[in-house]
């Protein structure tokens, strides 16, 4: 009798434990789809930023009295006494630097470039981030080279949206990784790739020689060998 | 007891049975769901094979029309035909590749036929077809005829209602075969050598800077850099060897609390790239200051005669490039590019493979051109250049820098012809881009 009490008092136990699973996997089923909603990434322009979009601040702010410097296009002290001015004006926290809401009052949007070559470098980076992140930034740089690499190679595909989203090309990009925000030292890697950097001379393939699993990649003839990465032509 | 024992049985059941139905609905959901991203993908990849499929027999008739046609209009338009449906090709096609050798077989296969056609149409009007270049397209013809015959396969496979999507993360269904077949069939794949960035044998060269230069040994390399980086303490540890066109060997260079790495070439001990990461603070250098310092470093590292050319600034980086000068002519192909930290000056990187591969001693015939720049244009410089092409020839070129309005135009004008070869525009965007 005590036994079968005891039994009863595991099974409702268990039962209980059951529903609990389900009740959050349910939840996390149904949530992961509105937790993963773009969460957008933050542009913010400070002290040291260049380009078009800091012209259009220096003349938004030029316009309404608060810069009286010149529209040069760099963020210098001046330009960034000019947002601590006007955020001050308009009831914003005063931290001199161009941020959303910032942005949202001078009536500028702060949204990824818009031109292909600032598209490319940010996808770059991406894919430097997904394949290689925790690499020496040399074996970054030749990741990053190695996609250029097969750009202009007449075997592969002729863009780089086209290189790195070829199916199966790379493994971060079927897994999803391809997703994640790259941090700084990606997206100086890219940079460095797209002005030129190539330390691999060259290569349109690479394999980690601990995990690679593709026989014909072996017979390929190593050029480098940075990190945990093997360079191949 | 008994009784109340009975019900918390009775409702524990209920729960339990409550369970299972719920999950068995939710997986039903899933599962739903789950099809249906699986028929859109599949759609997607459908798509893809249908319009491949398409441009490869319009590839195939264009180009037998092409190969039994005289006038040079119709020619001309088949080729530009020719070379669309093989960039259309290429795009949808690279959507259905696979983890596969034979895939990049494919594809070189489009690309150099689209490269070949649009070489072969903008050379028509002064030239005709020579033999060699028909016997090339005919070859492409029947490597066209069997690439259709493999995906005809697949389509067979399609129209018995399979699926091409294959098990989770791995290969399409069906292509596998159809690319190995194509792969080993007996067509045979001709060697293309013609002015155009796909041709073949581009990879292989051979850095005319080093030709006859002595090798040296490991301690000699550590020593050149030292030298480079002399008063600096810089600290110098093999990493490795590059192989290649310049067999190098790779060094980890700790200097000023930057860690970076060298490549110096085996022969002759120049330095083929150095990269180092920082993070770069608040400029306080100008564009003349940055310029000056990688100036200092070029000289330092035994670059000598160079102009710098052009700076883009990213990130508060400055990439400075130099161009080799050659009696006033700014000779673009032997190009250095030096890397400089805007917030103190560091040198953060060099890249020197355009001058390795180039640099040699020529002569440079002066010329001039008859071109005059459009109207609404103001010239601000007018220079001899040579510049390079996508194939690793050099041409003559006379440079225009011109500006309208806010914008400014590179535009340099071929010195045989008075037509213009290349025309760039500085964009502005965080740190300026010639495009």
């Amino acid at each position: 009798m005590q036994k079968r009490k005891q039994i009863e008092k595991t099974v409702q136990i268990a039962l209980c434990v059951m529903l609990l699973v389900c009740i959050t996997a349910g939840i996390l089923v149904l949530y992961t789809d509105l937790l993963k909603k773009d969460e957008a990434e933050a542009v913010v322009l400070k002290q040291g930023s260049t380009g078009q979009t800091i012209k259009t601040i220096q003349s938004r702010l030029k316009q309404w009295g608060y810069y009286t410097g010149g529209v040069d296009g760099i963020f210098g002290p001046k330009t960034a006494a000019a947002v601590r001015y006007f955020q001050s004006r308009n009831g914003l926290v005063v931290d001199g630097i161009v941020g959303a809401k910032t942005a949202a009052a001078l009536g500028i949007s702060l949204a990824a470039s818009s031109t292909s070559y600032s598209n490319d470098i940010h996808l770059l980076a991406r894919c430097i981030y997904a394949e290689a992140r925790g690499e020496p930034y040399v074996g970054q740089v030749a990741i990053a080279a190695v996609v250029l690499n097969r750009v202009k190679s007449p075997s592969f595909p002729n863009t780089i949206s086209g290189v790195i989203y070829q199916p199966l090309a790379f493994t971060a990009v079927a897994d999803g990784q391809i997703n994640l925000s790259p941090d700084n030292t990606a997206i100086r890697a890219a940079n460095d790739a797209m002005n030129g950097w190539d330390p691999t001379y060259g290569c349109l393939f690479y394999y980690n020689p601990a995990t690679a699993t593709n026989a014909w990649i072996r017979q390929k003839a190593i050029h480098l060998t940075i990190g945990r990465h093997v360079f191949c032509v | 007891m008994d009784k109340k024992r009975r019900i918390i049985q009775f409702v524990a059941y209920t729960v339990a049975l409550l369970i299972i139905a719920g999950l068995s609905v939710a997986l039903a959901l899933v599962l739903d769901r789950q099809n249906s991203y699986k028929d859109q993908l599949e759609n997607i990849y459908q798509k893809s094979y249908y319009e491949t499929m398409d441009s490869v027999s319009n590839i195939e008739t264009k180009l037998d029309k092409l190969s039994i046609i005289e006038g040079k209009t119709m020619q001309k338009t088949l080729l530009g035909e020719i070379w669309r449906e093989c960039e259309l090709a290429e795009s949808n096609f690279s959507q259905l590749s696979s983890r596969n050798e034979s895939v990049e077989n494919i594809m070189k296969f489009f690309n150099q036929l689209g490269d070949f056609c649009y070489y072969l149409n903008s050379k028509i009007e002064q030239e005709d077809i020579a033999d060699a270049e028909s016997n090339n397209l005919k070859k492409f013809s029947e490597m066209a005829t069997e690439l259709r015959n493999q995906l005809q396969i697949v389509q067979s496979q399609i129209m018995k209602g399979g699926s091409l999507m294959g098990k989770f993360n791995n290969e399409l269904n069906y292509f596998t075969d159809a690319f190995n077949s194509y792969r080993s069939s007996s067509i045979d794949v001709p060697e293309l050598i013609y002015d155009g960035p796909f041709s073949d044998g581009l990879t292989e060269r051979a850095p005319k800077a080093l030709e006859g230069l002595p090798e040296l040994d490991e301690a000699a390399c550590k020593q050149k850099i030292e030298e480079f980086f002399t008063g600096q303490n810089p600290v110098v540890t093999l990493n490795g060897q590059t192989n290649g066109n310049i067999p190098s060997l790779l060094f980890d260079v700790k200097v000023g609390g930057n860690t970076g790495n060298m490549q110096i070439s085996i022969k002759g001990g120049k330095p083929v790239m150095y990269n180092c990461y920082k993070e770069v603070g608040t400029p306080t250098l100008d564009e003349e200051q940055c310029i000056a310092k990688a100036e200092e470093f070029l000289e330092a590292v035994g670059y000598e005669g160079m102009e710098a050319v052009w700076v883009t600034n990213n990130n508060s980086t400055a990439y400075v490039n130099f161009a080799y000068t050659q009696s006033d002519v700014i000779v673009y192909p032997d190009l250095i590019k030096v890397k400089v930290a805007c917030d103190n000056g560091d040198i953060l990187g060099l890249e020197a493979q355009n001058y390795l591969y180039n640099h040699t001693g020529r002569t440079l015939t002066m010329a001039d051109t008859s071109y005059v720049p459009a109207s609404s244009l103001t010239v601000v410089s007018k220079k001899l250049a040579l510049i390079p092409t996508e194939w690793h020839t050099e041409k003559m070129a006379i440079e225009f820098i011109c500006t309208r309005e806010e914008n400014i135009y590179y535009i340099y004008v071929n010195t045989d012809t008075d037509e213009e070869e290349r025309v760039l525009i500085v964009i502005d965007d965080n740190g300026r881009m010639l495009i």
